[in-house]
């Protein structure tokens, strides 16, 4: 992985930044603890068609951020727990060469009151499982928090790698940020 | 032989008009109308016929079914005019009639055609109709008796004159021809008709007090009923009737089975075990704690079970109740505890409950705790804290504590911002709480969760008109009605009763009577339409052998008015009506506009201005103009001669119909007091005091008819019946003022009471002064009820003269201590005040 890193960007980055990086990599998978819920609800991902509540889930989750995300009906879902809205799911495309595209994951988000209850995973695995439909697609990519510990793992299990890290990818709460991958080509 | 139409005897046609006319009347069946005048015209055009009556009526039958009512009119009387003794030229003049919806006239006609041609069924048919639709049970037995002569082998013939029997209250006859018709007609197998015969055969002998035979004849023809449900329900309410509770006690226990959410069930089996009653509430539980173990999934026994308990058992029952249900997210749970909040002691063990459950929250954290007890390391799903805190703000809202009712909703908007019914709870907070363009706010911030939802889009309209915006209201509407049309003339062609009720109060509030009056009326048309609708299901219900069904829904048509919508509509109207002629001043919309102090020409201006708007809201109007639907023009309606007439029409739907509500009886007492209708307001007052002898509105109309009451001067039996009747609404008390003096020590400490001395002292007494002791009840704690609701029924008695002469700063400083009390309320002066941008919901936040 490391090799990688420095094979395509070599040149580009500090001892400390592989460090993390490799850190990264070989962070184990802390085998969350999962609650045991009496009477357990329900979760199901639907589409986007109106988008008032996507705005309230931003501001709400992001903390008064709202970034007016495009809304495609394929790329895009709901997440809904015992019918209540608590997150969502937007990709869009990228092209990278050719006729390759990669499907590029903006945003998810699921309300504080509803995390670790699974449905981050059923969002993300709506994401990987249309990038793997999509026959031009070759792979899935997002960016995200470089102190989300939690996000990172959970990227790390369903198999991303790390590709680069980029410094002050958040400037509003001062952050760096990996850039994420998972090829998805068969 | 019956005469073919075409031949009458003053106007006999030859053979190839004949035959044209024969082709007007297959195109009229066929509705190929345009045809049929082609063929009316061939004939008319012939010279020697161009008067020729029967083509003349088949003309306009024809124009009538294509809309050209006023044309048919005039084409059908001249046809009629040069054939006197045709009786088709009678038929078709009836059926214009009926369109008309002049049915004394059509059935004269029909009969006048039955004279000349004895026997033709059509035209019997369309009598029978008419007469079943005006009640005329007699002339409906005697058509029906010809048609059963006529058509004897016609299955419909016979159910008619069954019909015509059981409504006349003649059993015997009823269920003599029945028994036969049942004996030649019983069918090898399963069959469906057949069944609903049986139970109707089983409705006419309960009818005629015959359970017994009922229950046999049940019993024997059992295989053949195929609503199940009907006969398990048939067979133990005979049984009851018989007494022989224990065998009606197994039935209705089976058919718990089957349905064991059904509450009626619950009852009868109660009044079968006798346990019915209040003190035998132990017994009760007992009977509900068997079927709860029984059904488990059911809620309705544990439900039940929730209002006869108290204390530490309620609590316990309760805890098993709600726990679920937050879990759930059932949004009914609130209206199930509602019939609890009667009893403060009720409501303690309720708040209780909340508040610990919310303890619980906060302490163990929403993720860890679980309300159950129970050790295993189980937690509640996050959804509970959310439905919880709903649950709290709705309690909390209930008890009118708008403060911590905010302070929740706001903690279960936190948690879930997605949630519609959130905002919808808000919205609610802020409208009982007297806001209601906070109210709006919110509800439309829900509306915007959900624009797919109907409910919710109703919900927000109804609330626009509540913060009168009648405009907006009906934008947001327009979201769901037909496109390209006005929502309003939609929603009214949807018979949509409770948005004709909501905007008619709006336009009340913003002082447009007019409008009011009309949406008004729009209810009065709806139950019209109504009565009218019930015309198809004469014919339709025989044909289909759906009898029970039937008869059932001629009894309900027959009371149809007593439904509240027609109440409120009528309350509505009848109010406006007063109101035209205590203060017809009120009835100009722009009065207010004209203030003291303006110059001549600035009134002047301001006309000039009133005008051109109206001038264009009528073209407005006009291009929008539609053809169905009720045409009642606002400005009419205002022009009434005898505003009290109308007031009068809407009373007596009202009273004739035994509405169960105290205050309509109230209402017309006014009115027919005021008509100098003596016997009819006593008749009112007495109904009404049979109703709730102190309610405070029925007690202002009883002071006011006593002080009128010696100057009437009535005669003979009148006065006879009178006097009877005033000794059972005022017992030995005559005289005004001591009924009302007495009344108000009675009730000394009921708020909406002393409105009511207070309203009835003004009439008696004009110059009496109670503004200091009004202002001394509001702000008087130990007078209950003192309501927002009831502080602006003050404040608009005030405006409308009810209490005396009220001063600038009496009125000041009414609104600042009502202000005090409900600091939301925008009628008082007070509401949310936003700051300007960004949108902070400064009364929220600062908690």
């Amino acid at each position: 992985m490391v090799y990688r890193l420095k094979e395509d960007f070599g040149d580009g980055l500090t001892n400390e930044e592989l460090e993390i990086a490799w850190k990264l990599e070989t962070m184990l998978v802390m085998s969350s603890q999962k609650k045991t819920i009496c009477q357990p609800g329900s979760i199901y991902l639907d589409e986007i068609i109106n988008t008032k509540p996507l705005q309230v889930l931003e501001s709400s989750i992001f903390d008064g951020e709202n970034n007016n995300l495009p809304v495609s009906k394929n790329l895009c879902r709901y997440a809904y727990y015992n019918d209540v809205i608590v997150g969502f799911i937007c990709c869009e495309m990228k092209d990278i060469y050719g006729n390759w595209k990669n499907l590029y994951y903006s945003t998810i988000g699921v309300l504080p009151a509803y995390q670790r209850l699974g449905i981050g995973q059923q969002l993300l695995s709506f994401a990987v499982n249309t990038a793997r439909s999509l026959k031009n697609v070759r792979e899935l990519t997002l960016h995200a928090r470089a102190d989300n510990k939690p996000a990172l793992e959970l990227y790390k299990k369903n198999g991303f790698v790390v590709n680069l890290l980029i410094k002050n990818f958040y400037p509003r709460c001062k952050s760096d940020a990996y850039y994420l991958l998972l090829h998805t080509a068969n | 032989m019956p005469t073919p139409p075409g031949q009458s005897s003053s106007q006999p046609l030859p053979t190839k008009e004949l035959g044209y006319f024969k082709k007007i009347v297959k195109s009229y069946e066929q509705k190929q109308y345009k045809t049929g005048l082609k063929f009316a015209k061939q004939i008319l055009s012939t010279p020697g016929f161009t008067e020729h009556g029967e083509t003349l009526a088949m003309k306009g039958l024809i124009l009538n079914c294509m809309g050209k009512c006023q044309e048919a009119q005039e084409c059908v009387k001249k046809g009629l005019k040069s054939d006197l003794r045709s009786y088709v030229c009678w038929h078709v003049y009836g059926l214009i009639q009926k369109t008309e919806k002049k049915y004394d006239e059509a059935i004269k006609a029909y009969k006048r055609a039955l004279m000349i041609e004895k026997d033709n069924t059509q035209i019997l048919r369309d009598l029978s109709l008419l007469q079943i639709q005006t009640r005329d049970f007699d002339g409906y037995l005697s058509s029906k008796y010809e048609l059963l002569r006529l058509k004897q082998n016609q299955r419909v013939s016979w159910l008619g004159y069954i019909v015509a029997h059981h409504l006349l209250k003649e059993y015997t006859l009823a269920l003599g021809i029945l028994a036969e018709y049942i004996k030649n007609n019983t069918p090898p197998g399963y069959d469906f008709e057949f069944s609903e015969l049986i139970l109707y055969q089983n409705l006419v002998m309960r009818e005629a007090g015959q359970p017994d035979v009922a229950l046999q004849k049940l019993e024997e023809n059992s295989t053949h009923i195929v609503d199940k449900v009907a006969y398990m329900e048939t067979r133990a309410n005979l049984l009851m009737d018989l007494e022989q509770p224990k065998q009606a006690e197994h039935v209705w226990r089976s058919l718990l089975d089957r349905n064991p959410e059904c509450l009626e069930y619950y009852d009868m089996l109660q009044t079968c075990m006798g346990i019915k009653g209040s003190e035998s509430a132990k017994a009760q539980l007992a009977m509900l704690d068997a079927l709860a173990e029984k059904y488990q999934k059911a809620a309705a026994p544990r439900r039940l079970a929730l209002y006869l308990v108290e204390g530490d058992e309620l609590r316990r029952r309760l805890h098993e109740w709600m726990v679920p249900m937050l879990r759930k997210g059932a949004p009914s749970l609130f209206a199930s505890l509602v019939p609890l909040y009667k009893y403060p002691k009720k409501v303690e063990v309720i708040e209780s409950l909340i508040n610990t459950y919310v303890n619980r929250m906060v302490n163990e954290g929403y993720d860890k705790v679980c309300l159950d007890d129970q050790s295993n390391n189980a937690c509640e799903p996050p959804t509970t804290a959310l439905w919880l805190y709903v649950l709290a703000a709705h309690h909390y809202d209930r008890r009118q504590n708008t403060t911590l009712a905010l302070e929740y909703i706001e903690r279960a908007i936190q948690h879930s911002p997605t949630v519609v019914e959130n905002h919808m709870l808000k919205a609610r907070i802020y409208k009982h709480a007297g806001d209601y363009n906070e109210a709006v706010r919110w509800m439309d911030e829900a509306q915007g969760l959900d624009t797919a939802d109907r409910y919710i889009n109703g919900k927000c309209g109804k609330y626009l008109l509540r913060a009168k915006q009648p405009e907006n209201a009906n934008k947001m509407l327009a979201k769901f009605t037909r496109e390209g049309e006005n929502a309003a003339s939609h929603l009214t062609d949807m018979q949509c009763m409770w948005y004709e009720l909501e905007s008619g109060r709006a336009f009340r509030a913003m002082n447009k009577y007019g409008e009011a009056l009309r949406k008004a009326h729009h209810i009065e048309f709806h139950f019209n339409t109504w009565i009218e609708d019930q015309y198809d299901f004469h014919t339709y219900c025989l044909r289909k052998m759906t009898i029970c069904s039937y008869i059932r829904l001629l009894r309900m048509e027959d009371r149809l008015r007593n439904a509240d919508y027609y109440y409120q509509g009528a309350k509505l109207a009848i109010k406006i009506y007063l109101r035209m002629v205590d203060r017809p001043d009120d009835m100009n919309e722009n009065a207010e506009l004209i203030k003291d102090g303006m110059t001549d020409q600035e009134i002047k201006k301001m006309k000039k201005k009133l005008k051109k708007q109206k001038e264009q809201q009528e073209e407005e109007d006009k291009k929008k103009k539609r053809r169905k639907g009720p045409q009642i023009n606002a400005e009419e309606l205002l022009k009434t001669e005898d505003p009290l007439g109308e007031a009068a029409k809407f009373c007596h739907n009202i009273h004739t119909f035994g509405t169960p509500k105290v205050t309509g009886y109230a209402l017309c007492a006014e009115v027919y007091q005021r008509k100098g209708k003596v016997l009819l307001a006593l008749k009112c007052l007495n109904e009404g005091v049979k109703k709730d002898p102190t309610h405070p509105l029925l007690h202002v109309q009883k002071v006011k008819f006593l002080k009128q009451w010696p100057t009437f001067e009535l005669t003979g039996l009148v006065k006879d019946t009178a006097d009877e009747l005033v000794t059972q609404v005022y017992g030995n008390e005559r005289d005004a003022s001591a009924l009302n003096e007495k009344f108000k020590v009675d009730h000394q400490h009921e708020f909406s009471h002393r409105l009511a001395y207070a309203e009835a002292e003004n009439h008696i007494n004009s110059g009496a002064s109670l503004t200091s002791w009004l202002l001394k009840s509001a702000e008087d704690s130990t007078v209950n009820g003192r309501t927002l609701k009831m502080m602006i029924k003050l404040k608009d008695g005030i405006a409308y003269g009810k209490y005396g002469k009220w001063s600038k700063d009496e009125n000041e400083k009414l609104r600042k201590l009502v202000h005090g009390l409900f600091p939301l309320s925008l009628d008082f002066g007070g509401g949310v005040v936003h700051k300007p941008a960004p949108a902070a919901e400064a009364t929220v936040e600062s908690k």
